[in-house]
């Protein structure tokens, strides 16, 4: 299972996200449907250890319900914003992938306004198991998210 | 990636390194020919040939070649790997697919729909009726896949000869196409089972099917390659072939960065297959780069017409191949006419990982690895001016720009009316709804005598454009997507789009933006779409955009949108606004 995003690994995102601002800049056909960074707050990455509530399977985002116990032992709903359900078919996700009941660890980054949602940057299985099988070794390239990657 | 399949007879010989993947048979008989061609490899283009070596060698019963990273021999044949960007799968070009042969089909295909989609997985087709095997009567049961690089395999149940089994090609004229095969290389003319016509080069098969969607693709540049034979004596066989009047593309020569001296040569082969002719002791070429013959695509496409008779556009097409293609061309690549494939997917990726830094790359159809469409060599998508550049603005415009108050952040934003009509879940218009991201790419088009329906996934646009002459509305009525007219010149649909109401600016378009759209098939999974943009108050002169779709009606479907009860974005964006502002507050009070 992945570590918590330690201060180099945050580092690193910063970096990612000048290079994506100069890039709108210079291409105007780069899009998505929602200014992400008027949403989630870069700074505050989440690790989500949880039970899925429900999978809302919404176009052109689909929201994972999220059962979390926090610090105090409540039980508290995260929703976990995903990608959209054609591109989560195409990668083998069915609708029984996600069913109530299953247990999963969320990585992503909490809603500014300090709501319980977050986009979800990685989902995987609590023995680290990743959701999507094959997220490495699939060809795709090294971008510095995958802990695992060049060892 | 690239594969080239090479009969194992061939590496056996050669000790190591086949790169091309031909079939190499060894023939016995050749009434037509002076020499024996025997198959030697069949060359596939991929972008990750170590990871298909083991793709092949788990799922496929092949073994790695010694020495090499990038080659299996499965059975008889061996298969090479290039490592270079495909235009896309195998299916629909001359060599439609490559087939082996398994003694259990059921128990393999089980094991296959156990290994899933996912990562670099496998897709499995079903028949019409469900079912993943078919029993065909005389022959044997058969089942088709796709290998994670979108080359189509047939796997089966053949106990006369088991794993690789033969080559299966597209001709528009089969019975010709299996004489040029038999004239020019030799291989027997036999029955497969007493039942199907093909040739044999010993235990494989070249089989072919007609093709009746206007011409089959070029395999240059798409996932199957090319296919190539060896010759004892390529001097002779040249000599031969050019009496034949066969076409060479490439005389032979040893390579640039060729493994051996042995000499290579290309010939055109009927239906737009590229065949490979090697010496014995060819062992292939490093970093060998795929280009596809685009020009010569359009030379040979005839589209295929709808049953009234209109060229057929419908489909499902992604424009995930032109995703990271900038509008304008940069200056650093101002003489250059495309770019590499290296440097195009190098850009394709650049702009998935940018373009949203916060989601998985699981989430973007446009993740090196599992897009199944070769991205673009396209510069920048203005054509015209021919430097690839906006043409400059004018004064009126510049004037009106300056005095215009700036667009709020989505931080500082009060309400929905200041976020842009894309979060609304309105539209992009009728530009913007056509440009590529990173995921819903998906267009969908459908036709009626008489008029063409296009449906874009993001965000749900759907255009139901007339291709008869109509009154178009008043000037006074303007509409988000405008008043679509629609003709067809030759093959070519064009659409007028008049009456925009200025709303969905693109670039810095006005409402006088009178906008012209051109959809042309140039061949089975491509269609080009040209957009050209007259703008009088915003640019001196017309400009024109261009990029291509690419047909993907194998695993692409639009799932509906629901934007509006599922824009959680917006309520997150408003609240997450509120939220600066009452930090902000409680800083300013603090500070007091």
């Amino acid at each position: 299972m992945r570590k918590f995003l330690n201060s180099s690994q945050n580092r690193l995102i910063v970096g990612v996200i000048g290079a994506a601002a100069a890039l709108l800049f210079a291409t105007t056909t780069t899009l998505a449907h929602h200014a992400f960074s008027g949403e989630f707050d870069s700074k505050k990455p989440v690790n989500l250890r949880g039970t899925v509530v429900r999978m809302e399977w919404i176009n052109p985002h689909a929201w994972l319900h999220l059962a979390v116990t926090d610090e105090n032992g409540n039980s508290v709903t995260w929703m976990i914003e995903a990608g959209p359900p054609g591109a989560l078919v195409r990668r083998g996700w069915r609708k029984d992938s996600v069913i109530p009941g299953v247990e999963l660890v969320v990585e992503g980054y909490q809603a500014i306004d300090g709501s319980n949602r977050a986009n979800g940057r990685d989902v995987t299985f609590p023995d680290g198991r990743r959701l999507f099988a094959g997220s490495s070794g699939t060809g795709a390239p090294t971008d510095g998210a995958d802990p695992d990657e060049g060892k | 990636m690239n594969y080239r399949i090479t009969s194992p007879k061939t590496s056996r010989k050669l000790g190591a390194a086949v790169f091309s993947v031909f079939a190499v048979v060894n023939l016995i008989a050749l009434p037509a020919t002076v020499f024996a061609a025997t198959p030697h490899h069949i060359h596939i283009a991929l972008n990750n040939a170590s990871e298909a070596v083991r793709w092949y060698e788990e799922h496929m019963a092949c073994e790695a070649t010694a020495g090499r990273n990038d080659a299996v021999l499965c059975g008889t044949t061996e298969i090479a790997f290039i490592e270079g960007s495909t235009q896309g799968g195998s299916q629909g070009t001359g060599v439609d697919h490559i087939s082996f042969s398994v003694v259990d089909l059921t128990a393999k295909m089980t094991e296959l729909e156990n290994v899933g989609v996912r990562g670099s997985g496998v897709r499995l087709q079903r028949f019409d009726d469900g079912a993943l095997v078919r029993d065909i009567p005389g022959l044997f049961k058969i089942a088709f896949i796709f290998d994670p690089w979108g080359t189509k395999i047939e796997l089966v149940e053949d106990t006369d000869t088991l794993g690789f089994h033969h080559i299966h090609l597209n001709s528009v004229d089969p019975v010709a196409t299996l004489q040029w095969y038999g004239e020019v290389l030799g291989g027997t003319p036999a029955a497969l089972k007493g039942t199907l016509n093909g040739l044999q080069f010993d235990d494989v098969w070249i089989l072919v099917s007609a093709y009746t969607d206007g011409r089959p693709g070029l395999t240059r540049g798409r996932a199957i390659d090319h296919i190539g034979f060896e010759v004892a004596d390529l001097d002779q066989a040249a000599e031969q072939m050019s009496q034949q009047q066969v076409q060479f593309r490439q005389q032979p020569m040893v390579p640039e960065n060729a493994r051996s001296s042995a000499r290579q040569a290309f010939i055109q082969g009927p239906d737009g297959v590229t065949i490979a002719l090697v010496e014995p002791g060819w062992a292939g070429v490093v970093e060998q780069v795929i280009v596809a013959d685009a020009d010569l695509a359009t030379e040979l496409y005839i589209p295929p017409k709808t049953p009234w008779g209109e060229p057929d556009l419908q489909g499902i097409w992604t424009g995930d191949a032109a995703h990271g293609i900038p509008m304008q061309r940069p200056r650093d690549v101002a003489g250059s006419e495309t770019l590499t494939t290296q440097e195009a997917a190098a850009r394709r990726e650049r702009g998935t990982l940018n373009s949203i830094w916060g989601y998985d790359r699981e989430w973007r159809d446009t993740t090196l690895g599992y897009v199944k469409s070769a991205p673009s060599t396209q510069v920048a998508m203005v054509v015209d001016p021919p430097d690839g550049r906006l043409p400059a603005t004018t004064a009126e415009y510049r004037q009106a720009a300056a005095n215009r108050p700036p667009r709020l952040p989505p931080e500082r934003a009060e309400g929905p009316e200041d976020l842009g009509t894309f979060v609304r879940c309105i539209t992009r218009g009728p530009v913007g709804m056509m440009m590529p991201g990173i995921y819903n790419n998906g267009l969908q088009i459908v036709q009626s005598p008489g008029n063409v329906a296009i449906q874009k996934e993001m965000i749900h646009e759907t255009r139901i454009i007339s291709t008869e002459p109509r009154e178009g509305l008043g000037e006074n009525l303007k509409q988000w997507l405008g008043d679509s007219h629609g003709h067809w010149e030759g093959d070519t649909l064009v659409v007028e789009v008049r009456n925009l109401n200025g709303r969905t600016s693109y670039q810095g378009s006005s409402e006088n933006m009178q906008l012209t759209q051109r959809f042309t098939r140039t061949g089975p999974n491509s269609l080009q779409y040209q957009f050209i943009v007259e703008d009088p108050s915003v640019w001196a002169q017309p400009w024109t955009g261009m990029f291509t779709f690419v047909r993907d009606d194998s695993q692409y479907e639009l799932v509906e949108y629901a934007c509006h009860e599922g824009n959680y974005g917006m309520t997150n964006t408003l609240s997450a606004a509120r939220a600066i502002d009452a930090r902000e507050a409680e800083a300013a009070a603090n500070d007091r």
